[in-house]
């Protein structure tokens, strides 16, 4: 995908989100109507100046790529690299889902399973090759985490429901 | 002052809890800013949860003294792998490493250390003087000032976003508009929250920022490739020889000028000023030395180092005078005061003078003791600098989560924090300048809050900004802030059309 064609996604999103919050504002319920600027002048100065650098943005790009166009681009795109992949999908966005499935664990099992889970997990998929580095720095990193905030700091993490909860209980 | 000062300088070394804070930031500070990918900010920005349960002085030496220590950590890797430990050491490797494998590594480190020992005191001592006086006169400001005030710090943008002042613009309008989110604090009225209780006090500035800054680097790091790197060996670092400092003392005098100059002025940071400090100083050398420049030239790396330091200890100038951030760890730290519930601002030298100066005092003692642990973390930094990503990464993104946790105790928190995680991930591929979002974020309620507070003193009348002799020089000064960046490239231009 060229520049061009990002920006014109960029822009849109933005002008997309803008109107979005636009027909929403009306919907607030001012609670007292003593003051001058009431609760949603505000939102509306900001997301009226969304709008229009939204449109602003559309319209330099769609100059800048008739410029652009008239002098031809002749840069060959230079990534030859090979990207690792797992299952079509590029290391970050894999990354991504593995965090995403971590924090929705986290609210089921607890911190402590779901912690030495996704260090398991992340830890081989960022290229860690063998088994037992990988099971021995989970399990001595979630009791250091465990350890240091939940006993030292006392702050409680998250522990999960039922069976789980009674299971962190034990270690804090 | 002075009595303020020492007593400072004696809480942070008398209180056994501060003077371990101390140690753990200067520890921490050296850990983290030499080791490639974890950059001051991040360190930062993970450590602000962890010090929620920690006394204003403690968490606040932690802090501020790791935002110290990384202004210079990151040199080590820049000159002995050629590799940045943090983005202000970029202009360190010029001459850093090729002096270090001409054989002098240990010279080379040594000029980095004393430089940025006197860049970051010349620096915290500005600090110390001008802040309380800049406090000072903003003391008498109201609402339409602070407006203008807020107005001028959301202008740091324009120096933020570099090329991309429409979409740097956007970003602030975007962290202006989280902001919204929430009860209005004037009227009590909800906004935004669609009827999710969670929402209702607002979306928490640290969720974001972690999302943003730590989040969102862990993804984009996941594809580069972390090989072992060949470190230079058998280092022995000297730290002053009266040779050197004899060519560079010129050098060391300006570059700390110029350093805390570029630091005071919101937004342009630390990486700026030594690439600024650094072309400066290869426009005033002799001609025949010009060419020794990007070969090992010890005036280069003394440019560099001077200058990152000193105006890291200058951007906390309008932070702790004025309440506005002066780049992105500095917009880390205002979050870091509303967290533990006070508003940096002039009145905080009047209310909380013993905390200002005791993070006066960690900034100064933080600095002097780069002479003395420099070295031997040299020793073992070869061991820890290549600890993989595989293991660091995942230690990020634990640190994100739990840090998020702590601030409400709030699983929507963790949410939020990969929400924007996601949105600083996909954003860079944009390009987009991701601490304009922060800048919104963080200047967002306090904007509001005085703008309509002062339309009431005015009884509705908008004049009151341009009647006020300071609040109309403030917005005059912001616009032009705004579009210097344009006028210059302007400037620019015409020159070039012109020769």
């Amino acid at each position: 995908m060229n520049q061009a064609k990002k920006d014109y996604i960029f822009y849109s999103i933005v002008i997309i989100f803008a109107v979005f919050f636009l027909t929403s504002t009306p919907q607030i319920q001012s609670t007292n109507q003593s003051f001058i600027i009431g609760p949603t002048t505000w939102p509306y100065i900001l997301l009226i100046l969304m709008v229009f650098l939204g449109l602003y943005g559309i319209v330099s790009t769609l100059i800048k790529a008739k410029i652009m166009k008239s002098e031809e681009i002749t840069a060959v795109q230079g990534e030859t690299e090979p990207v690792r992949k797992i299952f079509k999908l590029s290391i970050p966005i894999v990354s991504l889902l593995v965090v995403i499935i971590y924090v929705l664990l986290l609210n089921i099992i607890g911190f402590i399973f779901s912690t030495i889970l996704f260090l398991y997990g992340i830890t081989l998929l960022l290229g860690t090759k063998k088994q037992w580095t990988a099971i021995l720095f989970s399990i001595i990193t979630m009791a250091i985490f465990v350890i240091l905030f939940s006993v030292l700091l006392q702050i409680p993490l998250p522990r999960g429901v039922g069976v789980f909860r009674a299971f962190s209980l034990f270690f804090y | 002052m002075l009595d303020y000062l020492i007593a400072g300088l004696l809480n942070v070394v008398t209180d056994p809890i501060n003077l371990l804070m101390l140690i753990a930031a200067i520890f921490i500070g050296y850990l983290g800013g030499a080791i490639p990918g974890v950059s001051g900010t991040m360190l930062v920005v993970i450590m602000v949860p962890v010090t929620y349960s920690f006394e204003p002085d403690s968490a606040f030496i932690l802090l501020t003294g790791i935002y110290a220590i990384t202004a210079f950590s990151g040199a080590i890797s820049a000159i002995l792998l050629r590799t940045p430990g943090t983005p202000e050491a970029v202009v360190t490797t010029f001459d850093g490493y090729p002096m270090a494998q001409k054989g002098q590594p240990g010279r080379a480190l040594g000029i980095a250390i004393f430089c940025s020992v006197v860049g970051g005191v010349i620096g915290t001592l500005c600090l110390m003087l001008i802040s309380p006086a800049l406090a000072n006169v903003a003391l008498s400001f109201s609402a339409p000032e602070y407006f203008a005030l807020a107005v001028m710090g959301l202008t740091v943008v324009a120096s933020l976003s570099g090329k991309a002042l429409t979409k740097g613009l956007i970003g602030v309008l975007f962290g202006l508009m989280i902001s919204t989110i929430g009860m209005d604090p004037l009227t009590g009225t909800l906004r935004y929250t669609f009827g999710s209780s969670s929402l209702l006090s607002g979306i928490d500035l640290i969720p974001v920022i972690i999302g943003l800054f730590a989040l969102s680097e862990f993804l984009k790091k996941t594809t580069e490739s972390h090989a072992v790197q060949q470190v230079i060996s058998n280092v022995k670092t000297k730290i002053f020889e009266m040779e050197v400092f004899n060519k560079i003392k010129g050098t060391m005098a300006r570059s700390s000028i110029i350093g805390i100059i570029i630091g005071i002025l919101p937004g342009i940071g630390a990486t700026t000023a030594s690439m600024l400090s650094y072309s400066e100083t290869v426009r005033w050398s002799k001609e025949k030395e010009k060419d020794s420049y990007g070969k090992g030239n010890p005036k280069g790396i003394a440019a560099a180092e001077t200058a990152n330091n000193a105006a890291a200890m200058g951007t906390l100038v309008p932070l702790l005078s004025l309440g506005i951030p002066g780049g992105a760890t500095a917009a880390v730290l205002l979050g870091a005061f509303v967290l533990h519930g006070m508003q940096p601002g002039p009145t905080l030298f009047s209310t909380e003078p013993e905390l200002m100066y005791t993070i006066f005092a960690a900034l100064l003692i933080a600095n002097l003791v780069m002479l003395i642990v420099s070295k031997p973390f040299i020793k073992i930094f070869q061991k820890i600098v290549n600890v993989p990503y595989s293991i660091l990464g995942p230690l990020i993104v634990v640190f994100c989560v739990i840090g998020t946790y702590t601030v409400r105790n709030s699983y929507f928190d963790i949410l939020v924090m990969v929400l924007f995680g996601i949105i600083g991930f996909a954003l860079e591929k944009y390009r987009f300048p991701m601490a304009t979002i922060i800048l919104g974020v963080v200047l967002g309620p306090l904007t509001e809050s005085q703008f309509r507070r002062a339309v009431e003193m005015s009884s509705g009348d908008f004049s009151i900004f341009f009647t006020r002799p300071i609040s109309l020089t403030l917005l005059i000064i912001s616009v032009l802030m705004l579009f210097f960046p344009l006028i210059s490239g302007l400037i620019k231009k015409k020159k070039e059309q012109e020769s």
